[in-house]
């Protein structure tokens, strides 16, 4: 029984020197280098917006067109 | 019993011995300082360490400290045009275009809005070490060269830090960034005031002036200091200074116009014409600008940029810079060139209450642009377009006309050279909307300044996070 959880250590041990190969070897979503800041959503087009829109898009073609 | 016990598992104690040993031993997890890191001796090796950087920002490598991002580069150049308003966004090509940038908070809310301030970090960190440590061989010409590019580097990246991570001068919490001028690797120092970064760079660059550089085989000429002078101090609003260097660098290299100024903007790489500068001057095939306008020309200039270029094919840049249809022609570039001291130049007479200089230097430039150029008077400039983003100027003033189009000029001659997003956030940081994909996209007054990396704020809570942002995602 001794013999057995002596060798389960040394697996143990193993086990954790093989993966401890580098200090920033984390994945990525849990560095702290990953973080991020949450911006503004954006918003649904009103009524002005798509008139907006197409006042771009008419002058723009207006004008290559020409 | 226990000594019983040992001799009957000897080989196995053996065998944890060997493995504690082999663990104590793992240099990464246990090191202490220097943390893997040695501090070089020989003038060749500080030599390495400032080649790579150079050879950096002129994009023969990449390097370990991305020295390019001084200056931007031709590849984020591109990017940052397309978060302004010269171009137009409801009209991108899709899905052609689908990789275009199209709102800054596509930038700001991901780790690349931490990637400018670690990576000038790195800079700076690299310059403390030599010049902190080099000593022998600092008096040789070598040496004196290689310290005072390191003052160059150092003061260009804390401009840098100026520019993206902090407010526009004159508003806001008026905070600087974090200085650091020696190698210490458990330092945490906070937030400086932006006084004092600004000093942290002016004194850099100040200092650089006392060292000889040979241009042949170093970027920062004389010329190139004073230019990142004149850059430094018209940022902050100390006009006298900007443009007494401003001015010097226009005397050595002139205004050029028609073919000249033709032949230099259509130069893919090298430096051509009066360009002082040039990152990206061997350029990798990923920065290359006919790679980079591939993508770029599925979205058209916007009505309120072309519309500027009045005396259409009279203004060589109107056919230059885009085609009939709008689409970029206008080769990336950035770097110093002398338009634009010439433009701080004329910026700083009107702030410094010589409009007279200002009208006439605007005349000068614009007759090196426009064939048979008409001369504005104070009376015949264009009025102020009051349906333009900017409506202020960097001190807060209203336009006024000479103002409006002196501003109108820059924005036109530098289009494509990473200056309009930074002239947006100096004249009152516009909010504006766009439409993309469907939905309306708001640049809101807080996104003209970049946030500090949250982790860093994680490591040192002192650190104040710049306004507007709030919410970590993890």
């Amino acid at each position: 029984m001794k013999k057995i959880s002596i060798i389960c250590l040394i697996i143990l041990a193993m086990a954790g020197l093989t993966s401890c190969q580098k200090t920033d070897e984390l994945a990525p979503a849990k560095s702290s280098e990953a973080l991020k800041y949450k911006m503004p959503e954006p918003t649904r087009l009103t009524d002005q917006d798509r008139q907006k829109l197409q006042d771009i898009e008419k002058e723009y073609n207006e004008s290559v067109n020409k | 019993m226990m000594m019983k016990f040992f001799r009957n598992n000897k080989y196995l104690y053996a065998t944890l011995f060997v493995v504690t040993l082999v663990l104590s031993s793992c240099g990464e997890f246990l090191d202490i300082k220097p943390y893997g890191k040695t501090i070089p001796e020989t003038t060749e090796d500080y030599n390495a360490l400032v080649s790579d950087m150079l050879l950096g920002i002129e994009s023969a490598n990449e390097g370990a400290v991305r020295s390019d991002m001084l200056f931007l580069g031709n590849d984020p150049v591109g990017n940052i045009e397309q978060y302004c308003d010269n171009m137009e966004v409801s009209l991108t090509e899709l899905p052609f275009g689908r990789n275009l940038r199209y709102y800054i908070g596509t930038f700001l809310g991901t780790i690349s809005a931490s990637t400018y301030y670690r990576e000038y970090y790195r800079v700076i960190s690299r310059c403390n070490i030599i010049l902190d440590n080099y000593k022998d061989g600092r008096d040789t010409d070598e040496g004196r060269q290689m310290v005072g590019t390191c003052y160059v580097l150092r003061g260009l990246a804390y401009y840098q830090l100026l520019r993206m991570y902090c407010e526009p001068a004159g508003v806001g919490s008026q905070l600087g960034v974090p200085i650091v001028t020696d190698f210490d690797m458990e330092g945490k120092p906070n937030r400086s005031s932006y006084e004092d970064t600004f000093k942290q760079a002016e004194s850099d660059l100040l200092e650089s002036l006392n060292y000889t550089i040979d241009e042949k085989v170093n970027l920062f000429s004389m010329d190139v200091r004073k230019a990142l002078l004149a850059r430094l101090y018209f940022w902050v609003g100390q006009f006298k200074e900007a443009k007494l260097y401003a001015d010097e660098v226009v005397k050595s290299h002139p205004l050029l116009s028609g073919e000249e100024y033709g032949n230099m903007e259509k130069a893919t790489d090298k430096l051509a014409g009066n360009m002082l500068l040039r990152c990206d001057v061997t350029p990798r095939n990923t920065h290359a600008p006919s790679y980079l306008n591939e993508s770029l020309v599925a979205r058209p200039l916007s009505y309120h940029y072309v519309k500027l270029f009045a005396e259409k094919d009279e203004d060589i840049r109107y056919t230059l810079y885009f085609d009939k249809k709008r689409r970029n022609k206008k080769i990336h570039f950035s770097g110093i060139r002398t338009a634009e001291m010439y433009l701080i130049s004329m910026e700083c007479a009107y702030h410094l209450g010589d409009t007279g200089e200002a009208l006439t230097m605007l005349n000068n430039f614009r007759a090196h642009r426009i064939s048979d150029y008409t001369p504005y008077t104070m009376e015949t400039l264009p009025v102020v377009d009051e349906t333009e983003n900017i409506k202020v100027d960097c001190t807060g003033a209203k336009l006024t006309p000479l103002m409006y189009a002196i501003l109108n000029e820059r924005r036109k001659e530098l289009y494509l050279e990473g200056d309009r997003f930074f002239e947006l956030k100096r004249n009152g940081r516009p909010e504006f909307s766009v439409i993309y994909n469907g939905l309306k996209y708001t640049t809101e007054k807080f996104m003209y300044t970049f946030p500090l990396p949250p982790s860093d704020i994680q490591i040192n809570p002192a650190i104040k996070q710049n306004p507007g942002y709030v919410e970590i995602l993890y």
